[in-house]
């Protein structure tokens, strides 16, 4: 991947995350924190709404369809982990709410779809 | 808040209380079964998730932990579903927290929340019984559990014990499953000639002997012994619920039904260790815990694999099977009577072979398929004699099941009455008296004494068979209604003794 595409892949998705997050803003999340790099993985966004704790994945491709199976297990293992270092540093209040794990899929015409609760863990990811 | 609800562990035909507790925590959402789930308990989480699913109901994301206590007993079968997802129902609040109070659980589920029927149904019954628990179970084996007298609720599915709690759908307590009519019996009147054959057989059935034919192919041996419980008395209300609950834990009640006839069990003599004393993946009962209280019948006795029939001698003393595994043992009753039957030799013995060029070796090889020790525990040794063409031709016999029936229930009734105030354990039978009662139960008078400590030193009796013959006398004697034992009820008891066919069987070479 030469240097361009990279610039113009990093521009498009950083559109795609503050649309996204606006969009959750408008649905009564309060986004915390956007673009958190871990030892881990990244984070695209990390909301709260209603005593929970929301991890989202933000996600563009030409279609819908495609965006939704844009995110492999292994890719979500990465953001499950992620998020427990993340959320482990930021103080046990936030580290011990429910979590959820949410997806937002955006076609690149900013059609957008969140689905909630897209992935959960099927064994405990924690940092010991 | 931990939410929790019991179920029961099954330990032989024992249902042990599990307790199943419920916590929700904060931070990594995860749903976990701990205590030492098999495989198909830890499955149980796929079959709740989706139960849940399918009645628009989301497990919240959270940290879900499931123990079973206590926690270091193996826990196996699907029958904790129905718990695990009842106590999941109270912790996200989808039924009011006292509504799981006095209440135990047994069930599968299957993905659309409906409930599948599993074993042991009715142990887990008695067992919630004897805790003052309503047993909740599904709606199939309703039948089967309410034999045990307790309250039962019997759900169709999840959604119907929610629509239970909140008053919607009021349940009514399943009823009894049906003592099943079972067809007729072949009469005793249809075995022609054999005279001395029934005799042993009404003797065996009196005092519920272990009992060997032998005799050339097409005698009446499995004929006679098919004939043999329609001469047993019917099976008393505890004795047909231990049997219930083997069958139960064995999955053999079809729709709740019992039958008041005593088990007869005639496996086959390919039949595998496991298969005769219990075992497998999941240590089930075998063939000698299903005829507790009534009958194994082996026929082609020297045909069964060596070790599968040395593998019948504990059992048969000890009245239960164990199975050993590497962590635990497990126990099932196995009280049965054994009812054997053989030809004398390869060829078959009778007049084939007066003609067989083997003997005395074919003889003894054969019958050296079976062990001494085995023997030992065999109280009559019965030779049926080929049935001749003027047997045939007899009219039938005036005696039938009835008549025999009787008697046997007769001398029967005379040995409950002695037994009764008395420690015993096992059948009220004369087999199963204790060596401590032997002595004061079996009074026997000078001339008897005398024949038959003449006899244990001639034959070289063990002091096993010392104490079998004189039981064997004991129910002879009760046959003939008589308090004390005397010479000619020993003499024929005697009689009924294995003998090493070297001696008594063998053909002038």
């Amino acid at each position: 991947m030469n240097r361009q595409r990279r610039q113009r892949a990093e521009k498009a998705g950083r559109a795609a995350e503050f649309v996204a997050a606006n969009w959750l803003r408008l649905k009564g999340y309060s986004v915390l924190a956007q673009r958190q790099k871990t030892g881990s993985g990244e984070l695209d966004l990390i909301c709260r709404k209603s005593g929970m704790v929301v991890i989202v994945e933000v996600k563009q491709r030409q279609t819908l369809e495609d965006a939704q199976l844009a995110v492999p297990d292994h890719a979500w293992r990465r953001i499950g982990r992620a998020a427990d270092l993340w959320l482990g540093k930021r103080g046990v209040a936030l580290y011990d709410m429910p979590r959820r794990y949410d997806l937002v899929i955006l076609t690149r015409r900013f059609k957008l779809r969140h689905i909630p609760d897209a992935w959960r863990p099927e064994y405990p990811l924690t940092h010991g | 808040m931990v939410s929790r609800t019991t179920t029961f562990a099954f330990d032989g035909i024992e249902a042990r209380p599990v307790d199943v507790q419920v916590q929700m925590l904060g931070g990594q959402p995860h749903f976990s079964i701990v205590g030492l789930p098999d495989k198909t308990v830890a499955e149980s989480r796929e079959r709740v998730r989706a139960a849940f699913a399918s009645i628009g109901l989301a497990l919240p994301p959270k940290r879900i932990i499931v123990n079973l206590a206590p926690a270091d007993l193996p826990k196996e079968g699907s029958h904790y579903d129905l718990a695990i997802a009842l106590a999941l129902l109270v912790a996200i609040d989808a039924v009011p927290p006292d509504a799981l109070e006095g209440m135990a659980a047994v069930g599968e589920l299957s993905l659309d929340s409906h409930l599948q029927p599993t074993f042991g149904a009715l142990p887990a019954a008695i067992a919630a019984e004897a805790m003052d628990l309503t047993l909740i179970c599904p709606a199939v084996s309703g039948a089967e559990a309410s034999w045990a007298g307790g309250n039962i609720l019997a759900i169709e599915s999840l959604m119907a014990f929610i629509n239970h709690v909140a008053g919607r759908v009021v349940l009514h307590p399943p009823e009894k499953g049906k003592i099943r009519q079972s067809p007729p019996l072949p009469d005793l009147r249809d075995v022609k000639g054999q005279e001395g054959a029934k005799r042993a057989l009404e003797i065996a059935a009196a005092g519920g002997h272990n009992l060997i034919f032998s005799g050339p192919p097409g005698s009446g041996k499995s004929m006679l012994a098919s004939r043999l419980p329609g001469l047993l008395p019917e099976l008393s209300p505890l004795e047909l619920l231990e049997i219930s609950q083997i069958q139960s834990i064995a999955g053999l009640l079809e729709r709740g039904e019992l039958s008041r006839r005593r088990p007869f069990r005639a496996p086959h003599h390919s039949a595998s260790m496991p298969a005769l004393v219990g075992g497998g993946a999941k240590a089930r009962p075998g063939e000698v815990s299903l005829a507790h209280h009534g009958v194994l019948f082996l026929d082609e006795l020297p045909e069964f694999n060596t070790q599968v029939l040395e593998a019948l001698r504990q059992p048969l003393e000890s009245g239960e099977a164990v199975i050993s595994r590497a962590n635990r043992h497990v126990r099932y009753p196995a009280r049965f009577q054994l009812i054997g039957a053989m030809n004398p030799c390869r060829c078959g013995g009778g007049p084939a072979a007066l003609n067989c060029r083997k003997q005395p070796r074919c003889l003894q090889d054969y019958q050296g398929r079976l062990s001494g020790p085995f023997l030992d525990r065999v109280d009559i040794f019965c030779d049926v004699p080929p049935v001749t063409v003027a047997d045939l031709a007899l009219p039938p016999p005036s005696e039938g099941t009835k008549e025999v029936a009787a008697r046997v229930l007769k001398a029967r009734k005379i040995q409950a009455r002695r037994l009764e105030g008395t420690e015993h354990q096992g059948r009220p039978v004369n087999t199963d008296l204790q060596p401590a009662h032997i002595e004061a139960m079996c009074p026997v008078d000078p001339q008897g004494r005398k024949l038959l400590n003449d006899a244990a030193t001639q034959f070289s009796l063990s002091a096993r068979a010392y104490y079998r013959v004189l039981k064997l006398a004991r129910t002879i004697a009760d046959l003939d209604g008589e308090t004390s034992i005397a010479r000619p009820h020993l003499a024929e008891a005697l009689t009924y003794r294995w003998r090493d066919p070297a001696n008594t069987h063998a053909v002038p070479a």
